[in-house]
């Protein structure tokens, strides 16, 4: 076993373990956000498949990585309008109406996909992929510089969200706003704030999150779409945001956690060949559901309106 | 009164009743909104539909068809319709159904290795039981993590699916797999075969069981006190409470439930259908039946008769959606896409409640009335 833990390894571990978890932590820090007005998002296996399909469409036309980010990012916040406009304006059920999104999305993405790919370009399209940017001076040091210094820069954005979202959060009026919004919407209403306002903002910076996170997914880790490409990653990003009581910084440290188990898991289906693969590949599945029950449940302060719709009372003039 | 007169009157308030009035709304912005998608991506949409509609419903083979690919859809979803009832959030039938079809094949293999292929009508019930109980069995654990630990069962569900689907990829590709088939990975042929019930289709008996158990399901739901105790609990958790009922109790009921239902449509599958296990068992138009159920119940408003009308309306779309891949090249996933929307429409139905709208179908309910 001791043989395995090389350098090489080492570094291929960490650095795979931080580009696998870059989608976990766009669409977890989203989803922390909206969270904390008051809005729980299920849909964000949706606007992950979404974003995966449509930066990679993006990009393959525009031969242009950056164009291929901003098509991912244009699509989740639109999709974050009409989210929010189901949510914060009809007031439907947020659980239902995000796992409808998510069906809509499975099949409108595969028909897209489909329709402007298989049929002129055959299966096999390809895009090239980011350049790593090496950070001076810190991509030198040993084993830590090849694993966090030596990225793509959409690594180096998921990462840097997580203290500025803090920030926004804990230190600002803003986040001040966006807190009372998630406890106590009627108290948030007459301090002044406009809690359809802040909901809506959340949910259309939690889309357009969720959708970049997704097309990581397609253009820098893949290199191609596949139908359901994100495979439930939108429910395990639910589940770090869960796990990590949508506190940004325990939310990125869930979101590492899920990414090593992932890379880890992918290098023992190699290295651990007398183990059929589908049984290893099933363990972060089993895990999710493990981490939730260990560290989630009972005892938990959620913020005290999330998930329920909150309708400004209106002046009744007769 | 006299009976029809009140038949009539029943008729009238659930036709101009609000939730029927969006679900045929729903329905059709589905359907535009599919159609601006093809006529946007240079397709004939009219066309497509008609071949869509010609494939579900043209011929017997059509109709047939639509009725096989019904029945999982109708028993999975009334399973789920109960399960949603009572604010359990179960997406996890596609898991459920590949954990029972495991059950019932690795029975099945057991038996065949012990007794040879001429088996009867008890391996027929044994597999059937097992099949049940390892649905149900599946769905219990998130339904206990739930109810012991408050663990989010959407979240577990949709993991649990996938350590299913791997499970499943892992036994016909490994231990059970059928070592005459060389390009599939799939089990041997499972006996005991169910026979068919019309000659020259593949029209099978699990239909009538589908059919015998919205009556059943539907009875449960209006007749009984346990599903009373679900409908309280979903409908407002502090009442039931005060009530006394058990909340947890509920989740572990309702989970096992549509678990078992889950199973249940897996071993037709099986013994109807497919008569091997392989990983390909239950896709449907949009991934697995599992998920496509869960539309199902919600655009059946989760209610006996809407899942019936809902799966038979989701089992033709997904028929005639391969017709239409076929002959005019449109591919099927649009259905699926369309199904989802449909979905969605659904549950934001609240924004069709315009006062105009209110207004006109209370006045046709007044007129229904007679």
């Amino acid at each position: 076993m001791v043989e395995f833990l090389t350098t090489v390894f080492v570094i291929g571990l960490g650095s795979a373990m931080l580009r696998i978890s870059t989608p976990y932590l766009f669409t977890g820090a989203g989803e922390t956000l909206c969270q904390k007005s008051g809005v729980i998002n299920l849909g964000l296996e949706g606007y992950m498949l979404a974003g995966c399909m449509a930066g990679f469409v993006g990009a393959f036309h525009s031969n242009s990585m950056e164009v291929g980010v901003v098509v991912a990012l244009v699509t989740g916040m639109l999709l974050g309008v009409l989210m929010g406009w189901v949510c914060v304006d009809v007031g439907a059920d947020q659980t239902v109406a995000g796992l409808a999104l998510n069906l809509a999305m499975l099949g409108m993405t595969e028909f897209v996909f489909k329709k402007s790919f298989t049929f002129t370009y055959g299966t096999s399209v390809t895009v090239p992929g980011f350049e790593n940017i090496y950070v001076p001076f810190l991509s030198d040091i040993p084993i830590v510089g090849p694993i966090f210094f030596q990225q793509g820069i959409l690594v180096y954005i998921a990462i840097l969200l997580f203290p500025v979202f803090w920030f926004l959060l804990n230190k600002t009026g803003l986040g001040l706003m966006i807190r009372a919004c998630g406890e106590n919407p009627e108290a948030a209403d007459t301090a002044g704030t406009d809690v359809r306002r802040i909901r809506y903002m959340c949910m259309i910076v939690a889309g357009a999150l969720a959708s970049l996170g997704g097309s990581f997914l397609s253009l820098a880790i893949v290199g191609t779409f596949t139908v359901n490409m994100t495979a439930g990653r939108g429910f395990i990003a639910l589940a770090i945001v869960m796990f990590g009581r949508q506190d940004p910084l325990r939310v990125l440290g869930g979101g590492f956690m899920f990414g090593a188990l992932d890379a880890l898991q992918l290098r023992v289906q190699i290295l651990a060949r007398y183990i059929p693969w589908q049984l290893i590949a099933m363990l972060p599945y089993a895990l999710t559901v493990v981490v939730l029950t260990v560290f989630v449940g009972r005892g938990i302060k959620l913020p005290a309106a999330l998930g329920i719709h909150y309708e400004k009372e209106k002046l009744q003039v007769e | 009164m006299t009976s029809r007169s009140s038949l009539r009157k029943t008729v009238g308030r659930v036709i101009f009743g609000f939730d029927f009035f969006s679900s045929i709304a729903a329905i059709l912005i589905g359907f535009v909104i599919g159609g601006v998608l093809m006529t946007l991506s240079g397709a004939n949409a009219l066309l497509a539909y008609e071949q869509l509609f010609l494939g579900a419903v043209g011929d017997l083979f059509g109709v047939t068809e639509t009725l096989i690919r019904t029945c999982p859809l109708l028993i999975i979803g009334l399973g789920l319709a109960i399960a949603f009832k009572g604010n359990v959030w179960n997406i996890g039938a596609d898991g459920q159904f590949f954990f029972g079809a495991i059950g019932a094949a690795g029975v099945s293999l057991y038996l065949m290795d012990h007794f040879g292929r001429d088996l009867g009508v008890v391996a027929a019930l044994l597999t059937l039981a097992v099949a049940l109980a390892s649905g149900s069995g599946f769905a219990l654990i998130p339904g206990y993590l739930k109810a012991r630990w408050r663990v989010n069962e959407i979240i577990t569900t949709i993991m649990l699916n996938y350590v299913a689907l791997y499970l499943t990829q892992y036994l016909v590709s490994g231990p059970w797999r059928d070592p005459q088939t060389i390009t599939f990975a799939q089990t041997p042929l499972l006996m005991p075969m169910i026979p068919k019930i019309l000659a020259g289709t593949r029209l099978h008996v699990g239909v009538l069981f589908g059919l015998a158990l919205v009556v059943v399901v539907y009875i449960f739901m209006q007749r009984t006190t346990t599903g009373f105790s679900i409908k309280v609990v979903g409908k407002n958790l502090n009442a039931a409470l005060y009530a006394g009922m058990s909340v947890g109790r509920v989740s572990i009921l309702a989970m096992g439930i549509s678990g078992a239902l889950a199973g249940l449509a897996a071993w037709i599958e099986i013994y109807c259908v497919q008569h091997r296990l392989l990983t390909g068992l239950g896709i449907g138009g949009m991934g697995g039946y599992g998920y496509t159920a869960v539309a199902v119940a919600l655009l059946g408003m989760n209610n006996a008769l809407g899942v019936l009308f809902s799966a038979i309306f989701f089992g033709a779309l997904d028929v005639g959606a391969s017709a239409m891949q076929l002959r005019v090249g449109i591919p099927m996933a649009l259905v699926s896409g369309i199904q989802g929307t449909m979905v969605l429409v659904v549950v934001a139905r609240a924004f069709l409640a315009r006062p105009s709208v209110i207004r006109w179908l209370k006045s046709r309910r007044g007129e229904a009335i007679w």
